[in-house]
């Protein structure tokens, strides 16, 4: 058995988005950033997960993940921001399987949008045990204290069948998850789950093959 | 792991009951499972399967009125425990009236159930395990993205039990992003808890935890009856806890020393 010290030297493929350029990257193959098009890919929201991010200029990255998703753990310090890991899969754009963690507050808007109509859609019976595909058709420039920045526009255009490169897993390891204590001393009582609202019937739009 | 260590006790299939049954009281399981010396169903599992009967009627047919579906959930609970000795049986049946009530008015409010959802068989497979894991679903609501299973009780739980959670977690992953909810029924709501019916939802790391907690119960169980392929020489390896309420049936108890030896 290997002992589980030391570099490994492997570094996990990923895809980033600059919300200052506007722009795409995945790790080239000798290493360093490739830029690519805006992507159509298929991105693992049921298994995303969220917490606090630190990207320090030539140090790993650091992150402290959220127990649940509606579970925040506290945040570790200073400079940590909030934000979100998902796998994300595309052999033309990614070269297959890859990951996407951003702190970008733009970048996160976007993803939490895109995650709010993947909630919506992902209980339709055709939807089952399927993964959302998802466009970026564009961005949108976000003026703030810091310039200018953008914010992709992600959507949500199917849902198809879960390719084996892609597995229903969590995209964090369980020693990034926090297991402090939890903040409260005594168990929250359960809360009731009302009933259903009644569903509006499907868009015919969001069939649209494309 | 080889199946034979399955297959070789005539095990094709493990469910949440069978795994937590391991989990819980290894040597009962061994007395039931591998030994065949199974207990009648006690008057609470009576209770459950005669209140969902009556609950399934209302649903499958909304117009149907609650009075008569009491009266199925009656005769289903006298059909299910017509040899019964066990003295609470009056006062259980006289309960099921509050139990099926309180069920349909919240569960009406979802709609009709998938007409091939109650009692569907779901059936998934766990990582290294050879012999499948089934169960068998209450209820599913295509139109809401929901496995919804009932639980009769006489208070409401603090939070879904491991045991439920490992029977909702099976039914969540034999059904990809559907939502997995427990109503939990009381026959009548209490003086401080105005409400009848809790429903309860797992979240989507309970339900990962929940499958993990699964296969390392059935490699575990796995790895048991690899010991041998005679099951007495099995009920040999493990002391039963005769203080456990599992055991406090004096049928069960019976058996028990019979096959434990004291």
């Amino acid at each position: 058995m290997p002992l589980a010290i030391g570099a490994s030297g492997a570094i996990k493929p990923y895809v980033k988005y600059n919300s200052k350029a506007d722009k795409w990257f995945v790790r080239a193959e000798g290493g360093g950033d490739q830029e690519i098009a805006r992507p159509t890919f298929l991105m693992d929201l049921k298994n995303i997960r969220t917490g606090w991010l630190r990207f320090l200029e030539g140090q790993a990255p650091e992150r402290v993940i959220d127990p649940a998703l509606d579970r925040v753990a506290p945040n570790p310090g200073q400079g940590f921001k909030r934000g979100f890991v998902v796998n994300c899969y595309s052999p033309k754009f990614f070269g297959g399987l890859v990951e996407l963690a951003s702190a970008s507050i733009h970048t996160s808007n976007a993803v939490r949008d895109v995650y709010a109509v993947f909630e919506e859609q992902a209980g339709a019976v055709e939807n089952r045990g399927k993964v959302p595909l998802i466009a970026c058709t564009g961005s949108e420039p976000m003026k703030d204290k810091y310039g200018t920045n953008y914010r992709p526009k992600l959507e949500l255009v199917r849902w198809v069948d879960r390719p084996a490169e892609l597995p229903d897993a969590s995209p964090v390891e369980d020693d990034e998850v926090w297991k402090g204590a939890p903040q409260q001393s005594q168990p929250a009582a359960p809360s009731h789950v009302p009933p259903p609202a009644a569903r509006p019937a499907a868009d015919p739009a969001l069939q649209t093959d494309f | 792991m080889s199946a034979n260590a399955f297959s070789r006790h005539g095990i094709a299939h493990l469910s949440a009951s069978s795994l937590n049954l391991w989990a819980a009281q290894p040597a009962l399981w061994i007395m039931e499972r591998l030994l065949g010396r199974r207990s009648p169903p006690g008057i609470t599992a009576a209770r459950g399967k005669a209140v969902e009967a009556g609950v399934n009627a209302g649903l499958v047919d909304p117009a149907k009125p609650v009075e008569v579906c009491i009266a199925e959930a009656e005769a289903a609970f006298d059909r299910e425990t017509a040899l019964s000795g066990d003295p609470r049986r009056s006062d259980v049946r006289a309960k099921l009236a509050g139990w099926v009530r309180g069920a349909l008015a919240e569960l009406r409010q979802y709609g009709p159930p998938d007409d091939d959802g109650y009692q569907a068989r779901i059936e998934i497979r766990l990582d290294d395990v050879p012999v499948p894991i089934i169960g068998f679903v209450d209820w599913r609501f295509s139109n809401h993205g929901l496995i919804v299973d009932l639980k009769t009780t006489e208070r409401f739980p603090s939070g879904i039990s491991a045991s439920h959670g490992r029977q909702g977690a099976i039914y969540a992953a034999a059904h990809g992003n559907y939502g997995m909810r427990f109503a939990y029924a009381k026959p009548s709501a209490g003086k401080s808890e105005p409400r009848q019916v809790l429903v309860l939802e797992m979240s989507g790391d309970e339900v990962r935890q929940h499958l993990a907690a699964l296969r390392v119960i059935a490699l575990s169980l796995g790895r048991f009856l690899a010991v041998s392929s005679d099951p007495r020489e099995l009920a040999g390896l493990i002391v039963p806890d005769f203080d456990a309420f599992w055991w406090s049936d004096p049928a069960v108890r019976a058996a028990g020393r019979d096959v434990f030896g004291f």
